[in-house]
């Protein structure tokens, strides 16, 4: 069976998102901060007459930002690059550092066994190999449940 | 009320003749008939009669329907004519249509009342339409809306043009009618759902015989048409079982020193992105042991995991099915489906059912269902830089933080607010949301809120920036998460902003809910022929330190006063207002002829008439006082003492202010004459200087009875001569008339004057 997966990097990290999910890529400048919510949240945005939560995958896995867009606030207008994915009855927006290309994976080319690490772990359902780099599919519901990786 | 119905009635009758409805005259003039008996006392309300007056009215309501879709109805009004007037005990029934009189008992009213209706309750113009049709168009609309302020956003960047401008406004303004319209749509006041419950409980109260109060707070919420419904069978469920199995009988509650009669609240309100329905009581509460063993009886549960379960788990066992707590199931509720219906309808909307047991004292049921679409009119406020909205139906005022009445005084590690004398907890929302305060801000806002949860609190913001119309939709649980926030929304400026849930930030800051939501049962008056006289006083605190009160009937106005506009001469201290002159007192401590200080509080009284002021240090609180007053050792100064939170505090007599004042009262005619048939300490101090004041010459001396005018006796002592009867006032000491001779309560002074001036233009 083979699905569309959109390739995108995390930070370093070569990721893939299910295209069944995704809803748009977008750039986006104005980010409203929510206070006193998670770390990982990294505020609101309108896209056209929807306001959208923006998480930030590097905190969630991590605890912190490793590789920072070129912003020093969180407010400050800068293009931020985001893939826009519909969890259930909410739709968020993840920051990605940059988006790639829409690829065909069949799902006996999944390895559901690999461990990505940690950290990853908990948001990864697999890797798959495309053209000579592993790249890890991810789960983003859990993204937006439970808390924040405290790893520092 | 009894005077609107009967003024309905009235006009309904009226409106019959004009319009040419014959069946409609007869039905409405037989009820105003006998409204009209009930008003002037001819007649004694009971429930046979009041059932019968509902059964016509019921008949004009489906006569009405039937007008508008052409049904047809059985023209028997007559049995429902003939049965009004009969339990209304009408001697000359008419006789002439035996047969129909013995074919029922007229006291039967029930009977009549379920008679077969042929007739199907008319509709009027209405369509079917799937819901999911209206959703979308919910949807679109609003989407529209946040799209016209998108809009209107650039269009602000765009140079003024004006034909643009035109067309834009006329966009703005389709868009605004169609949201109205498609907004009644889905919401519906809930008032129109609790309009239906006194009925409701009526019928329950017959039924089970016990007299129920039923005390509803719509709050004004707007729930989703859809919700209403699957609110309404739950709804009556819950009451019927506060009734019959909360409520306990008269005797049981007498015996535990409850008032006779049971109350039920019902009360809506909105707390962020849901809407709460709270059905509370003071009944018996749920007894959890028996609850358990009815569930063990029933073979739902082992007794040994009985135990094992908490307080709450043990609680929510009235949710099983199949289980009742009932002694005997009666007809209205008790058969054991109920609850675990209930619960499933509110949870299939997404909604739950919280419980609050307080055996011995009540039961409260409380419902949340979510909000499915929003418009708050919301008030935006600025803290850290940033912009949040909050609901302006919260909020109770808005103060800068120059005002002078509100001062913020650390407590512990942290501060509290003091308005007007009252404490509230208080906190910047900088702090509460953990962000930076911009620099800068001299002059902050104060808000005073109410939240739906939890009692009052004053939030301090760098300012407030506007107030509009918010369409505000659930944020993702991520943000919902920290309980402070109640939604978002997109205004005209482009930039999401947050609502704040007031709820949510007063749990933060350690607010607990005042409670005042759960009814304490009322304790069973002692005496239950006595009313409690109950006044209002507001306390002050005088300048010379002490503390007293005032009847707040009298205090028109508090006001500042500038010190150089209040000066003595001639040995009485004088105002300025405008360009008149006011005597005022209170400055008796003063020794100079002027005032230092730049502004004085003072007391605008009046007794209806004239003006006086009052200089004070502070004004504190009003109170209200139950209970008699105990006497004064100055009764020409105070009218009494009273209790407030156990210290004694004087009750200032005003009246002798009034009669300290220069100028005649009277327009020039002679000074009608009153006697006062008693002559005690209260009638010496505190009614003849009021009537002197009022401008009537006084006189105890029962020679002068003769010539008076007026006579003014105490209730209970015996009457005067024939002559004498027509000019007497009697006077009561209790608020309420109990006695069946006429008589004016003596501290109602307004009452009092107005009767006196009735009678001498009477007397001619």
């Amino acid at each position: 069976m083979k699905e569309l997966y959109l390739l995108a990097k995390i930070g370093k990290a070569s990721v893939a998102i299910q295209c069944d999910l995704v809803e748009s890529v977008v750039r986006i400048n104005e980010v409203v901060p929510v206070p006193r919510s998670r770390p990982s949240v990294a505020g609101l945005f309108a896209l056209r007459s929807r306001v959208l939560t923006l998480i930030d995958p590097q905190i969630v896995v991590h605890g912190e930002r490793r590789l920072a867009p070129e912003k020093a606030e969180k407010d400050v207008a800068c293009e931020i690059l985001a893939v826009i994915a519909r969890l259930g009855e909410y739709s968020y927006a993840f920051m990605v550092e940059a988006v790639n290309d829409v690829v065909t994976v069949n799902a006996d080319d999944i390895d559901v066994h690999v461990d990505p690490g940690m950290a990853w772990r908990p948001f990864v359902k697999g890797a798959a190999m495309l053209d000579g780099e592993m790249i890890m599919i991810l789960d983003l519901q859990p993204m937006v449940a439970g808390q924040d990786s405290m790893a520092a | 009320m009894l005077d609107s119905i009967f003024r309905f009635v009235h006009t309904v009758k009226g409106s019959c003749g004009y319009l040419d409805l014959p069946r409609f005259m007869r039905l409405s003039h037989a009820a105003e008939d006998v409204l009209g008996k009930l008003r002037s006392g001819d007649l004694q309300p009971s429930n046979d009669l009041v059932s019968a007056i509902l059964a016509v009215i019921d008949r004009i309501g489906r006569l009405t329907d039937a007008l508008e879709n052409g049904a047809a109805i059985e023209d028997n009004d007559e049995i429902l004519i003939v049965a009004l007037k009969t339990v209304a005990g009408n001697g000359d029934a008419d006789t002439s249509k035996p047969q129909i009189l013995a074919e029922f008992d007229p006291h039967d009213i029930e009977t009549i009342m379920e008679m077969p209706e042929q007739e199907v309750r008319g509709k009027s113009r209405s369509v079917r339409i799937s819901l999911n049709l209206v959703d979308k168009m919910m949807n679109g609309i609003s989407d529209m809306v946040l799209a016209r302020n998108e809009v209107a956003r650039q269009l602000r960047n765009v140079p003024g043009y004006s034909e643009l401008d035109f067309a834009f406004g006329g966009l703005s303004s389709s868009i605004a009618e169609m949201r109205e319209a498609v907004e009644q749509m889905r919401m519906q006041n809930i008032d129109r759902l609790f309009s239906t419950l006194p009925r409701l409980m009526r019928d329950i109260e017959i039924g089970l015989g016990k007299k129920i109060e039923l005390i509803i707070e719509s709050g004004e919420v707007e729930v989703d048409r859809e919700m209403a419904e699957i609110l309404r069978d739950p709804l009556i469920h819950i009451m019927r079982n506060a009734a019959d199995h909360g409520i306990e009988d008269a005797e049981t509650r007498r015996a535990a020193g409850k008032a006779v009669n049971g109350t039920i609240r019902v009360a809506a309100r909105q707390s962020g992105n849901q809407i709460l329905v709270e059905i509370a009581d003071d009944g018996r509460g749920i007894d959890i042991d028996r609850l358990g063993e009815r569930a063990v009886a029933a073979k739902l549960i082992d007794p040994r995991d009985w135990q094992k379960l908490s307080e709450h788990e043990k609680l929510n066992m009235i949710f099983m099915p199949g289980l009742s707590t009932a002694e005997n199931v009666t007809n209205i509720s008790g058969r054991g489906v109920g609850m675990d219906v209930v619960r499933n309808n509110i949870c299939a909307v997404g909604g739950s059912i919280d419980l609050e047991n307080r055996p011995g004292q009540g039961l409260k049921m409380t419902l949340r269902l979510p909000l499915t679409l929003s418009i708050i009119a919301a008030l935006s406020v600025r803290a850290g830089g940033q912009n949040y909205g909050i609901s302006r139906s919260l909020v109770v005022e808005i103060f800068s933080s120059r005002n002078n009445n509100v001062q913020i005084m650390p407590l512990g590690d942290g501060e509290i607010a003091v308005i007007r004398g009252r404490k509230f907890p208080y906190a910047r929302l900088e702090n509460i949301l953990g962000i930076a305060e911009a620099e800068g801000a001299v002059t902050r806002t104060l808000i005073l809120v109410k939240p739906a949860v939890g009692a009052e609190f004053v939030l301090d913001v760098e300012a407030v920036v506007d107030t509009e119309e918010l369409v505000v939709k659930p944020a993702s649980p991520v943000i919902m998460s920290s309980g402070l926030y109640a939604g978002t929304s997109l205004p005209d400026t482009g930039r999401p902003v947050l609502l704040l849930d007031m709820s949510g930030i007063a749990a933060s800051m350690g607010i607990e809910e005042d409670g005042s939501d759960f009814i304490p049962a009322r304790k069973m008056a002692v005496e239950t022929e006595e009313e409690k006289e109950c006044r209002s006083v507001l306390l002050y605190r005088a300048l010379d330190g002490r503390t007293r009160a005032v009847g707040v009937a009298a205090v028109d106005r508090i006001e500042d006063v500038t010190g150089s506009d209040i000066s003595r001469s001639g040995g009485k201290w004088r105002v300025r207002n405008g360009d008149r002159l006011f005597d005022i007192f209170g400055l008796d401590d003063f020794t100079d002829d002027g005032i230092e200080q730049e502004q004085v509080t003072v007391l605008l009284l009046s007794d209806g008439g004239r003006q006086v002021y009052l200089a004070v240090d502070d004004v504190m609180d009003i109170v209200l006082i139950e209970g008699a007053i105990a006497p004064s050792g100055d009764p020409n100064e105070y009218e009494g003492v009273i209790l407030v939170n156990g210290d004694a505090v004087e009750l200032i007599n005003i009246f002798r202010y009034f009669e300290d004042m220069d100028g005649p009262v009277t327009s020039g005619r002679e000074k009608a004459l009153c006697v006062i048939n008693h002559d005690g300490r209260w009638e010496q101090q505190i009614l003849a200087p009021l009537l002197r004041g009022s401008g009537y010459a006084v006189s105890f001396d029962p020679a002068d009875r003769e010539r008076a005018q007026i006579i003014i006796a105490p209730e209970g002592k015996t009457e005067e001569s024939e002559k004498a009867r027509g000019r007497l006032i009697r006077l009561r000491d209790k608020m309420a008339q109990t006695g069946k001779k006429e008589s004016i309560y003596r501290y109602d002074r307004f009452g009092l004057l107005a009767a006196i001036e009735q009678k001498i233009a009477e007397g001619g």
